[in-house]
């Protein structure tokens, strides 16, 4: 018996395959990826007995199929690495669905032991199987465990270590695929045998059922001519008898087995029970009530983000506010020091105006982390799937879209999920019109500066079902043009539902603070800092100055009525000379042909330049240029003064732009890395660009036609 | 002295920001991990792989 093994962990997602891992592993574990794929490849080592175990984690999948990557490495993983064993943890409570994946790693003819976890869940439904019975099905002993509480790992080793021990596994069931298919797979395995065509590692009946199935990848392991013939000739001749595909016959043959080793097994009945999750999806994933739920709890979600995040944010802008009084305090008043302007100005302007809107995106990670935890979101998903197919997509694509909510880069990151490369791209490419959680803070800044109070949370809806529509409509584009093809099939995962812990929200709460206040004391201090540098310099000239001062003199001498008044506007136009006069002046000022159009002007220019590091710097960025050209002490806040210099259809420009070009520089970088292209990136990046210029110019000269909101 | 402070907050900034956009650019480090919901398992505080 060897004192070493190598034992590899498969499953469908959101089997607790990965909670067994981390139990049996613990802290020692090692991430890498497997090779020229940007799949991750999990590897931990545990000491059982005299035996070390090294544990690989494949990627959860729900077959071995070539459709995906994931299934792929997983396949290739267990043909050519040969594991002593493959443990395939399976969600106990939605037995049939995973022993989908049993089925082809028994027929792979590797050693395995099946993992009934989340037993407890299987229980508490009510459903219980005679574990013997599968066991002799499957050629496989069952062991139960509670992954989360890490119960049944022991007994779980101790399998393993039988399983190897015993080596190849004894005789199992053979899955009859019906007469026709039978013949043909007797007429390949012969020609493979006589043509020495199985390649190391293989089963012959294995190859030949691949082949019937059209696997790209085990046809290319093929080279010889008369097989490939006879291959073809038996999917014709089984395509005219059956009047379906090989490939669709034989996973019934397969679901045929599961089925009835189940009722064999069967000491209660999975169909007669309703669970609640049942009884809640007829509502929430009904076709007619579906969609118009799931639109009034994104609104329920931006209604509170307001009403409960305005009162905290108040609270912490006067706190900024007399951080920035003590700090300018401590030189004498009109001083023009550069270091007070770079601490008032730069730095509490910019990052206190970025970290003033944290209860804001902390109430949207609360609102998204219930509904995630309590299973809804993959309902949300289901239920745009018929939407979905209308544009060529299924609804696994919005699941990376929902993602997109909190953050683009993840987002993008999940299209790995989805096992056709056009779907996938096409994700990738619209991903970013889901509004992020860093353009928050610019819509927490615009919407309550410009429009009434009973307007907040629907116009933050608009926006967001707005980023919707246009994500739909761009899918639309892409599929029926540069990528057009077919949709691989798919399952869609649905979760039970349960109910979300106090704990596990209040944890991914913190964790999303800690993620948004290092943000802004790292990036967007930095970026702020460098912002005020570009605002500041090069200071006006001697002569610039000298004008000025000639006017304050002259208001002096002339004793006006309204001098007080005179002399503001003359420090008004001063500070605007110096902002115009900046480097960042003078970048905003060239764009302002380009953005004239979406009612912007030079100083939204500069904002937007920022915005590309993190497009929270755009909030940061109009804090500093209305506070480097404030030359009141009085001053009045960032709202107030974009209310005087913009009007609500600008304001309405602004957010739409935001909310169609990308994100921010680390979406392009993501989304190269992860199409492996920069012309994707950069396809992104300018269509992106080019559509959100187009959006805001037809909204804000439409308004400006129709008289609206100007 | 005001002035020199000035020029290296300035500085280390502009490193700083330099580092951090060349660190995306190749693709490292965009990600900060621990979003909620998010699938990808890259960091331990994200739990299961979805």
């Amino acid at each position: 018996m060897k004192s070493r093994l190598t034992v590899a962990l498969a499953g469908n997602p959101n089997s607790g395959k990965t909670t067994i891992f981390n139990g049996l592993t613990g802290a020692r574990q090692h991430v890498g990826n497997y090779p020229g794929v940007t799949v991750e490849r999990k590897e931990g080592t545990l000491r059982y007995g005299d035996t070390e175990m090294t544990v690989v984690d494949l990627p959860g999948t729900y077959s071995l199929t070539a459709y995906s990557v994931e299934e792929l490495v997983a396949r290739n993983f267990i043909i050519e690495e040969k594991p002593d064993v493959v443990v395939d943890i399976i969600d106990a409570s939605n037995l049939e669905r995973n022993l989908y994946l049993a089925v082809q790693l028994m027929e792979l003819g590797t050693p395995l032991v099946l993992c009934f976890n989340m037993s407890d869940m299987a229980a508490a439904k009510g459903l219980s199987f005679d574990q013997e019975k599968l066991s002799r099905f499957f050629g496989a002993p069952i062991v139960n465990t509670i992954g989360h509480k890490g119960e049944g790992l022991k007994e779980l080793l101790a399998r393993v270590e039988e399983v190897a021990r015993r080596g190849v596994q004894g005789p199992v069931s053979e899955i009859g695929y019906g007469r026709e298919i039978e013949a043909e797979l007797k007429t390949l395995v012969r020609l493979l045998e006589e043509e020495n065509q199985i390649p190391e590692g293989y089963s012959p009946r294995w190859l030949a059922l691949k082949l019937l199935e059209n696997d790209r990848e085990v046809g290319a392991l093929v080279s010889s001519p008369a097989i490939r013939a006879q291959v073809e000739k038996s999917a014709k001749r089984l395509r005219g008898i059956l009047g379906e595909d090989p490939e669709t016959a034989i996973a019934a043959g397969r679901y045929g087995f599961i089925s009835g080793a189940c009722q064999e097994a069967a000491v209660s009945s999975v169909e007669s029970r309703h669970s609640y999750s049942d009884k809640i999806d007829s509502v929430v994933t009904n076709r007619v009530l579906g969609i118009p739920l799931f639109l009034a709890l994104m609104f329920l979600v931006f209604h509170l983000t307001f009403t409960v995040g305005d009162p905290l944010m108040g609270l912490i802008e006067t706190g900024f506010g007399w951080l920035g009084d003590v700090v300018g305090g401590l030189w004498p008043e009109g001083s023009g020091s550069l270091l007070r302007s770079l601490l008032v100005d730069g730095i509490i302007g910019g990052v206190g105006g970025v970290v003033v809107f944290l209860p804001n995106i902390l109430l949207l990670f609360l609102a998204i982390s219930i509904l995630e935890d309590s299973g809804y979101m993959a309902r949300a998903a289901f239920i745009m799937d018929r939407l979905m197919h209308r544009i060529g997509l299924h609804g696994k694509s919005f699941i990376p879209m929902l993602i997109g909510f909190g953050c683009t880069v993840p987002a993008i990151m999940a299209t790995r999920t989805l096992e056709n490369r056009r779907d996938r791209l096409t994700t990738m490419m619209v991903a970013p019109l889901m509004s992020c959680g860093a353009r928050l803070p610019i819509y927490s800044l615009i919407i309550p500066a410009f429009f009434p109070g009973n307007w907040h949370a629907p116009l933050l809806w608009i926006i967001y079902v707005t980023g919707i529509v246009l994500a739909i409509l761009a899918a639309k584009l892409l599929r029926s043009t540069v990528l057009k093809g077919e949709s691989a099939p798919f399952v869609m995962e649905l979760p039970p539902y349960r109910m979300p812990t106090l704990k596990g929200v209040l944890i991914h709460m913190w964790e999303r603070a800690g993620i948004y206040l290092k943000k802004a004391g790292t990036v967007i201090l930095g970026v702020s800092v460098l912002l005020w540098a570009l605002t500041t310099f090069p200071r006006p000239s001697e002569a610039d100055t000298a004008r000025f001062d000639a006017a304050r003199e002259e208001i002096l001498a002339g004793g006006h009525a309204e001098e007080e008044e005179l002399l503001e506007q003359v420090d008004f136009r001063e500070a605007e000379a110096a902002l115009r006069h900046s480097w960042a002046g003078r970048i905003g000022v060239m764009m302002e042909p380009v953005i004239r159009p979406m009612g912007f002007d030079w100083r939204i220019g500069t904002a937007l330049i920022g915005a590309f590091a993190a497009k929270e710097v755009f909030v940061a960025q109009l804090g500093i240029v209305y506070s480097v050209g404030e030359a009141d002490e009085d001053s009045d806040s960032l709202r107030d003064k974009l209310r005087e210099n913009y009007s609500p259809l600008a304001a309405l420009s602004i957010m739409l732009f935001n909310l169609v070009s990308a994100p921010c520089m680390a979406t392009i970088a993501v989304t190269r890395r992860e199409s492996n292209s920069w012309g994707w990136a950069l396809l992104q990046l300018g269509g992106l660009t080019v559509l959100a210029w187009v959006v805001s110019t037809v909204v804000f000269q439409g308004g400006v036609l129709l008289n609206l909101g100007i | 002295m005001e002035t020199a402070v000035v020029v290296l907050m300035t500085a280390a900034a502009a490193v700083f920001a330099g580092r951090n956009l060349l660190k995306t650019l190749r693709g490292e480090d965009s990600c900060p991990g621990g979003c909620s919901g998010c699938p990808m398992n890259c960091s331990e505080k994200d739990g299961e792989n979805r």
